[in-house]
């Protein structure tokens, strides 16, 4: 009884809350600096809401905004008025007599900014804007869309199949081994029994807020299809491995729309993309957001390595820019800094996002790649893990000369004070997972050899050596060696 | 599927693709289909003396073109922004079996590091990656690329390295400017000997997406976009110890360390600036040019020998570059050659049968071409002579435009035809500069050379550091463009 009434108080509270706030729909629009385009191309607006453009010129010549009457082609007879306005066109800042015209900035000036508030149209449809500044109306234009309702999937439903599949035909024979909702309001190949030799059909409905073209984009490994109202629109019939995104259009009606999406995987890779656009919004994920814009696979990015080891150089968090990230198909990882010339850290798990950096297709990137995993640092001291007795090597900087990748080892390369080191790492699984070092000298050593890692992450075992004494303890290994040293780390487990 | 594996594909010339809007007659664009599955934004291009072509990917792969089919040569690199296969001689199938195998070494510029991919054991993937230089900073601001590298006739390397994007108050940044000295040595043209001995050679660039050599195989260019200190994109010849504009470089020069560069008046760093050889007009010609290639196809590749070509990101375009020396430096022209092309032009790189391929990349930037990357290749057929504008020379007062072709003299004469206007840019730490002073100059006469190949528009006066835009008229056979802009740093004498 008590938790009615706040839920009572708290309702009339925000009821009253909002009578208060002044509602007012504020759209920003910059401009893509020497693209000769509006940054924001389509946005959505109630009917009757007040709204407030804000036209913020960012680049370096004038441009204005012209917000035309319904009607997705209004904007060319509007920018084609401009063009003949005569000598008077500045002063008017390039905005013509028209019936088709429903607000207008003024002509602004780079780095100013000018405003149109008004009620938005109580007609649902397509209002476009567009610069009429002479020469700019081709690129520069976008769509204010009136909508009640915004574009949304709902009751999204799969039927699972396993089976041979060589095509899409092959699904009217197939019965479904199990059914049900998707509980992430999102299409995934979940949940599946296994890897290879399996299908999906997909069925929700699609809530179209406007009349208008809508655009439908289509990825996957192997075959897939989109039907809308049961009239296929994009299709990929055949066995193949993603790549880039098909994309094919179709006009609707304003409300509600079967969607059916179908899919099968042969064998190796399995991955599907799909997204829609339409009047007032962008490419809409209804599969991973993330991977939906471009032409790059969750694949790219996420890198868990299978069969092979994965040698990446990139920028890695804790570690230089200039770090390489190994992967191998036993699940544990490392980084190697090849400006310290060491490895840093280990790690167990899925291997590496390189997402950030790489720009998931559609950024610039540039940004630290992701660990998948808790690194374990063995390497965090000031002094270099390898020393020499010798005094000249001793002082000397490591400078990184390369790497060597090999089937089950990789190789790094360096210098030091005049003596070539070729350090290689190999990962191991047998009773505790292991990491192998071996270093061998070209070049005078002089003496012997320490070894140091962080006690606390690591045992330390040395296995093989070229002559003298040899031995472990703690984290350092030490031999009077001349031609190398071999070694073993045994990660403590957490 | 195993993207690793090699997709096969055939080059499908039967089909004619849709042409470009502007595009010269003879010449026809091909769309190459990258491997099948793969991130495929080039941004490093070289095609081997075999003919192989080798294109580096910003995904960090290089992949190999062989015989219509895709192979990978390796992977896993940092960004590659160039990439040089000259000494690449495919010694996987030696003519002699019994022929010790040879190493085979491609050479990348990825962000952290001039690298050599050698294939060691001689089955087409790259064993051993070679750190051949990485003397210069690197902090991981996406902007501080690497470009590069070409080599000169005696082997050394060449690169440029691209400012930092100034964030927050990272770095220094002169009078405020968009672009950072961030790290060591940005902003600078560097040369690296076959040793590995590093040296800075040029300093003064802000985003030098583009290194080029001449075929004297000595003389160094490089362009560069649009932005702070630079008013519009240009081609640069880079001397040793030149300095091109952005003064953020000159933290490091011996001259100015330790000095604060806000407190050097801007006329000094203009009188230290060696110009460009070629303004390139930001929205009518180039917004983010890549790489200049030289056409030395001796006519393989059209009338155009000898000029050079540049492609550009954010107009999809590829256009020409018509330099000549002009009181001891290049100055000249440039003018529009394929418009559009399907994805933003980074890289061009001719082949040895006169085709010129263009690596293409749309991330970051934005460009006119909808397709998000790929490779496409221009080829000349010339069966029908085409009439063009061959090149623009400077003469003591006017302007001599060359054609391709006999042009009609009498539309050629006639002066009122011609429409040439000049303009300069301001030098300042703004973002790109105005079309300063735009004046039209009504031609005093034009007149038709014997060879009826050549009209010299005679004008009152010509102006240093201004562009001059010089519109010819309808010639009657359809010229696909009709307009070059020649930048005139020095008169002739």
């Amino acid at each position: 009884m008590r938790l009615t009434i706040s839920i009572l108080l708290l309702s009339f509270l925000t009821a009253d809350l909002t009578a208060v706030a002044p509602k007012i729909k504020n759209v920003r629009i910059k401009m893509q600096r020497g693209l000769m385009r509006y940054r924001v191309e389509s946005f959505f607006v109630k009917p009757g809401e007040k709204v407030r453009i804000t036209l913020d010129n960012n680049d370096e010549i004038q441009h204005n905004l012209v917000l035309c009457t319904k009607g997705a082609d209004n904007w060319k007879p509007v920018a084609d008025a401009a063009l003949t306005m005569g000598e008077t066109a500045f002063e008017r800042g390039f905005v013509p007599e028209s019936s088709l015209i429903l607000h207008a900035t003024k002509l602004v000036d780079p780095h100013n900014t000018d405003e149109i508030i008004f009620n938005a149209p109580m007609e649902e449809g397509i209002y476009p804007y567009v610069c009429t500044f002479p020469g700019h109306a081709q690129l520069m234009r976008g769509q204010m869309v009136v909508a009640s309702s915004t574009p949304r999937m709902t009751d999204l439903r799969y039927d699972y199949f396993e089976g041979e599949w060589e095509t899409l035909e092959e699904f009217a024979k197939a019965e479904p081994v199990a059914s049900g909702k998707m509980e992430r309001n999102r299409i995934e190949l979940e949940p599946r029994e296994r890897n290879d030799h399996f299908g999906f059909v997909f069925t929700a409905q699609l809530q179209a807020p406007v009349d208008g073209d809508y655009h439908f984009h289509l990825a996957s490994d192997d075959g897939s299809e989109i039907l809308v109202n049961g009239e296929p629109v994009v299709t990929i019939g055949s066995i193949r491995a993603g790549g880039t995104m098909a994309k094919e259009s179709i006009a609707l009606k304003a409300g509600s729309h079967e969607l059916k999406v179908r899919y099968f995987d042969k064998k190796g890779g399995e991955e599907l993309r799909v997204a829609w656009s339409g009047p007032g919004f962008k490419e809409s994920a209804l599969t991973d957001p993330r991977f939906i814009d471009a032409n790059v696979r969750l694949a790219d990015m996420i890198l868990v390595p299978s069969g092979e080891i994965i040698v990446v150089r990139c920028n890695l968090p804790e570690a230089s820019p200039r770090s390489i990230a190994v992967g191998t198909p036993l699940g544990i990882h490392y980084c190697f800094d090849t400006e310290s010339c060491r490895v840093l850290y280990l790690w167990g798990g899925e291997f590496l996002d390189i997402g950030p950096e790489r720009g998931d297709g559609k950024g610039r990137g540039g940004q630290v790649c992701k660990v998948l995993g808790d690194p374990l640092k063995i390497n965090s001291g000031e002094t270099f893990p390898l020393s020499f007795a010798d005094p000249v090597l001793k002082k000397a900087k490591p400078k990184f000369l390369g790497y060597r990748r090999a089937a089950r080892s990789t190789i790094f390369v360096y210098d030091i004070g005049g003596v070539k080191v070729e350090q290689s790492v190999t990962v191991s699984l047998g009773e505790r997972a292991a990491l192998g070092m071996t270093y061998k000298f070209d070049g005078e050593v002089n003496g012997p050899v320490n070894v140091a890692f962080d006690e606390e992450a690591v045992e330390v075992a040395a296995i093989s050596f070229g002559g003298g004494g040899h031995g472990a303890e703690g984290g350092l290994v030490w031999a009077d060696v001349t031609d190398g040293i071999s070694l073993i780390l045994y990660p403590h487990t957490q | 599927m195993k993207r690793l594996l090699p997709y096969i594909f055939l080059l499908c010339q039967a089909v004619a693709e849709e042409q470009p809007a502007i595009i010269p007659e003879g010449y026809r664009l091909e769309t190459i289909p990258g491997p099948e599955g793969v991130v495929f934004e080039v941004a490093g291009l070289d095609v081997a003396p075999n003919g192989d072509v080798f294109a580096g990917t910003r995904y960090g792969e290089v992949w190999r073109w062989s015989g219509g089919q895709w192979s990978l040569y390796a992977d896993g690199l940092h960004e590659i922004t160039g990439l040089d296969a000259q000494e690449f001689r495919g010694a996987r199938e030696p003519e002699n079996p019994f022929a010790p195998l040879v190493e085979d070494r491609i050479y990348v510029c990825q962000k952290p590091e001039l690298t050599c991919l050698v294939d060691e054991n001689a089955d087409g993937r790259a064993d051993y990656y070679e750190a051949v230089s990485a003397d210069f900073g690197f902090n991981g601001n996406y902007h501080q690329y690497n470009y590069g590298p070409v080599r000169d006739a005696d082997g050394n390397f060449y690169g440029t390295l691209n400012l930092g994007h100034g964030r927050g108050d990272d770095g220094v940044k002169v009078r405020g400017s968009g672009m950072a000295y961030d790290d060591f040595l940005r902003g600078t043209v560097y040369k690296v000997s076959p040793a590995g001995d590093y040296e800075t050679f040029s300093w003064g660039l802000r985003s030098p997406a583009g290194i080029g050599i001449h075929p004297d195989q000595k003389s160094i260019f490089f362009t560069d976009n649009q932005g702070d200190w630079n008013p519009t994109s240009s081609l640069a010849h880079a001397t040793l110890g030149s300095f091109h504009g952005h003064p953020a470089s000159l933290t490091d020069h011996p001259d100015f360390k330790g000095k604060n560069l806000d407190e050097i008046p801007i006329a000094d760093f203009k009188t230290k600036m060696k110009p460009p050889a070629v303004w390139i007009p930001q929205g009518l010609v180039a917004n983010s040019p890549g790489n200049p290639v030289w056409d030395t196809s001796g006519g393989k590749f059209g009338p155009f020998d000898g000029q050079i070509f540049i492609g550009d990101q954010t107009r999809s375009n590829v256009f020409r570059a018509v330099l000549e020396k002009v009181g001891g430096e290049w100055q000249g022209s440039v003018i529009e050659f394929i418009n559009p092309l399907q994805s933003g032009c980074i890289r061009l790189a001719f082949a040895p049968d006169g085709s010129l391929y263009v690596g293409q990349t749309a991330r970051g930037w934005g460009s006119v071409g909808t397709a998000k990357f790929g490779m496409q290749r221009i080829v000349y057929e010339g069966k029908r002579p085409l009439l063009e504008i061959h090149s623009v020379a400077l003469r003591k007062n006017g302007f001599q435009v060359r054609f391709t072709n006999e042009i009609d003299p009498e539309r050629a004469a006639d002066a009122s035809g011609y429409v040439v206007e000049h303009w300069g840019y301001d030098y300042s730490e703004k973002y790109g500069s105005p079309m300063v002073d735009k004046t039209v100059v009504t031609p005093k006469r034009v007149t038709v050379s014997e060879d009826k190949r050549a009209v010299t528009i005679r004008l009152s006066e010509i102006l240093t550091d201004k562009v001059y835009k010089i519109a010819v008229p309808e010639m009657g056979a359809g010229l696909s463009t009709r307009t070059a802009y020649y930048t005139v740093n020095y008169l002739k004498d």
